[in-house]
């Protein structure tokens, strides 16, 4: 008879198929898709913001993060549902709280991923176009992708890792190569502007280059949820995190620094308004161009169906804490697929495009750009709370942490955190690329104040009617179970 | 049949195909395990944790101490928690005991004449588990929905606790599909409250059941 054990007992099933620091390393760059960072974000970031330090801001924001990461997953490894941030939130500063950020971090997904539709749908556009001469609306080549990220999400088809790791590669060789090509035919000598941390003190709108930069490391949070399945979750996770939020930050700080420098300070903008992603394309010979403007199609799909995914589980794990409503936490008997929370964000998807395509809406910056930026915009919101939690949740038992990890890391990126966010709002016309004081300026971090408050208030209601629900808040599927701490056991049941 | 034969039934259509995702079936049979081990009285669940308890002799065999399990895979699972020198948790059990867990029952279900082992595929050949009786699962389903619908009060421990178990992995709504009113739903309630005031380790048991099923979902990745 077969046994179902395997030889060596629990203590060889737990240790097999762990994760080493080069597969999260891997997991963590391909959830931010660096690609459409540098030839979406970046080249937005010039034409919208009319601002030069964008290097310097991905430097000083990867520092910040790094720092943030300290405390981040010295807690990680402690709770259950460590993947979410508003587990973090409730645990630290309490259930409420968690609510409020639950909804939140649903909305600021949801701006992310339906955010991409913006700029994908241009993006093929202008490719089907010039190469074959097909000329459908932008919001046509939006839907087919909505579309098949709808079917897949349903199908609960994620893209293959080994898929993902080829086109993660290609995409930063690609990187590398049309840096490298811009740097070697410099406009005018090699100025260091966009690098200088002088462009980014002191200057009316750095908030929104902070801000938008931060766009660009959305998706390194998820290193927390290998804390359970790695070799060491001591050494391992924070080893990946560091490592990842160094190659993204130099890779995108160069990227930026190789534009200013082609195109040459004083025009970048102006060329980055004209040409969009083209203008990175365009630094290097066709060929290259054009395996970089397909990876960028690639690029840009992945991220939408990561982001999808991202928002699915998010209220998933809300509707098996039934703080939203229970069906969100059902499964597809058959594909496991989180059905009803694949379908809300779905139908969510189809109204932004039919929106934006029916009021003939510009694509590329009031879509991808000001809802990619909102939604950049809620994350650093959450790490910021995020920060304050950690702090609080080692003030209660320090648990044998450093000093470092517990207190001084959160505090130091929780205040560095909130100084951006702070500058985030003010400078929110900037970022949006709006005039002072424009009403999309208010209403947008308004919105999330709004939505922060209901779930707060909604918290509290859940503690006074619904003890048992409120006692599951932030726990995700382990609200079945009540249990808050993880013990590092439990990597086994994954 | 017992709970976990039972369970695999449920969870497998006339071909032998998973008619869930394979992890969520490979849990909910783990789950059975245990639960049959806790009816037999071989293991417990205290502090969240599986303890094993050695059942007195019932009958006067040589050299033999406890009464063992009835069947060779709970025996198996039985003296790997007694042997193992840490008492872990369910939920560790139930993800040492799922990556196997299937192929074990199959073989098991192939020996009492339930299955049959065919090999499919022109160019991966796989084996496959086929049941003889192409309607196996389909009446237990039956039998099992008309008891929960019907209220029946005669509704022995075995049903209740697989009922349990279907219902954590989720799997009840593919038994319940009739359930006009939510009888059978209400009916369920009150049984798992009844285990819960008589054992409450098995309240703890679906629990972690449905908590590794859940987190199965949040943690997938290709």
């Amino acid at each position: 008879m077969s046994s179902p054990i395997p030889a060596g007992g629990v203590s060889a099933a737990l240790a097999k198929d762990r994760l080493g620091v080069p597969s999260v390393v891997f997991f963590i760059l391909s959830a931010v898709a660096p690609l459409t960072v540098v030839a979406g974000v970046v080249t937005t970031m010039y034409a919208v913001t009319g601002l030069s330090a964008i290097g310097a801001a991905f430097i000083a924001v990867a520092i910040v993060l790094a720092v943030f990461a300290a405390g981040y997953v010295a807690m990680a490894r402690r709770i259950t549902n460590a993947g979410a941030f508003y587990a973090y939130i409730a645990r630290g500063i309490g259930r409420p709280a968690g609510v409020g950020a639950a909804l939140v971090a649903v909305v600021a997904y949801n701006a992310l991923q339906v955010g991409l539709y913006g700029m994908f749908g241009p993006v093929v556009h202008d490719y089907m176009l010039a190469k074959f001469d097909i000329n459908l609306a932008w919001w046509v080549w939006s839907l087919i992708a909505w579309a098949i990220v709808a079917i897949l999400g349903l199908m609960r088809v994620d893209l293959n890792g080994k898929i993902l790791a080829v086109l993660l590669t290609a995409e930063v060789i690609v990187v590398v190569v049309l840096a490298a090509a811009g740097l070697g035919k410099p406009a005018d000598g090699y100025p260091l502007t966009s690098l200088s941390p002088d462009g980014l003190f002191g200057h009316a709108g750095v908030g929104a280059l902070l801000v938008t930069a931060l766009l660009g490391f959305v998706g390194f949070e998820a290193s927390a949820v290998f804390a359970e399945e790695s070799k060491n979750p001591r050494r391992t996770v924070p080893a990946a995190t560091y490592t990842s939020l160094a190659v993204i930050g130099v890779l995108y700080a160069v990227a930026s620094w190789a534009m200013s420098v082609h195109y040459g300070d004083g025009q970048v903008a102006g060329v980055a308004g004209e040409q969009g992603p083209g203008m990175l394309f365009s630094m290097s010979s066709s060929t290259v161009g054009e395996v970089a403007n397909v990876l960028f199609a690639t690029s840009l799909f992945a991220a939408m169906l990561s982001f999808h995914n991202a928002v699915t589980r998010y209220m998933f794990a809300l509707g098996r804490e039934r703080v939203l409503p229970r069906r969100l936490g059902r499964t597809d008997l058959r594909t496991g697929a989180p059905r009803t929370a694949s379908l809300v964000q779905s139908v969510i998807g189809v109204a932004v495009i039919a929106l934006y395509a029916l009021a003939g809406w510009d694509p590329m910056v009031k879509l991808f750009f000001w809802l990619g930026a909102t939604g950049g915009f809620g994350v650093l919101c959450l790490l910021a709370v995020t920060a304050v939690s950690v702090i609080v949740f080692f003030l209660r038992d320090p648990q044998g942490e450093n000093i470092w990890r517990r207190l001084i890391a959160p505090l130091l990126a929780g205040a560095a955190l909130i100084a951006m966010a702070v500058a985030g709002v003010v400078n929110y016309s900037t970022l949006l690329g709006s005039k002072p004081g424009a009403a999309e300026a208010v209403a947008f971090p308004l919105a999330y104040l709004i939505v922060a408050v209901l779930g707060v208030v909604y918290g509290v209601y859940l503690m006074m009617a619904q003890p048992d629900t409120y006692r599951g808040i932030g726990l995700g599927a382990n609200a079945a179970t009540g249990r808050t701490e993880t013990d590092l056991e439990v990597s086994a049941t994954r | 049949m017992s709970i976990v034969d039972n369970f695999y039934l449920l969870a497998h259509d006339e071909n032998g195909k998973p008619r869930v995702q394979a992890r969520v079936a490979a849990l909910g049979l783990a789950a059975s395990v245990l639960a049959e081990l806790m009816l037999t009285g071989h293991v417990t669940i205290a502090e969240q944790r599986v303890q094993p308890t050695a059942p007195p002799m019932q009958s006067h065999v040589a050299g033999q101490r406890y009464t063992p399990p009835p069947d060779p895979l709970g025996h198996t699972v039985w003296d790997q928690i007694r042997h193992e020198p840490n008492r872990h948790q369910v939920r560790t059990w139930l993800g040492v005991l799922a990556p196997t867990i299937t192929e074990a029952v199959a073989v098991r279900l192939v020996r009492i004449g339930a299955l049959d082992q065919v090999e499919v595929g022109r160019f991966r050949r796989t084996t496959r588990y086929v049941p003889i009786d192409r309607n196996a699962g389909v009446k237990i389903k039956a039998v099992l929905a008309s008891r929960l619908i019907q209220a029946d009060p005669t509704i022995g421990w075995s049903d209740a606790v697989l009922a349990g178990v279907l219902h954590a992995t989720g799997l009840m709504a593919d038994v319940l599909w009739q359930d006009s009113g939510g009888r059978g739903r209400r009916y369920l309630g009150e049984i798992l409250r009844d285990i819960g005031a008589q054992t409450p380790a098995f309240i703890d048991l679906f629990a972690d059941t449905e908590a590794a099923v859940g987190d199965a979902v949040l943690s997938h990745r290709v």
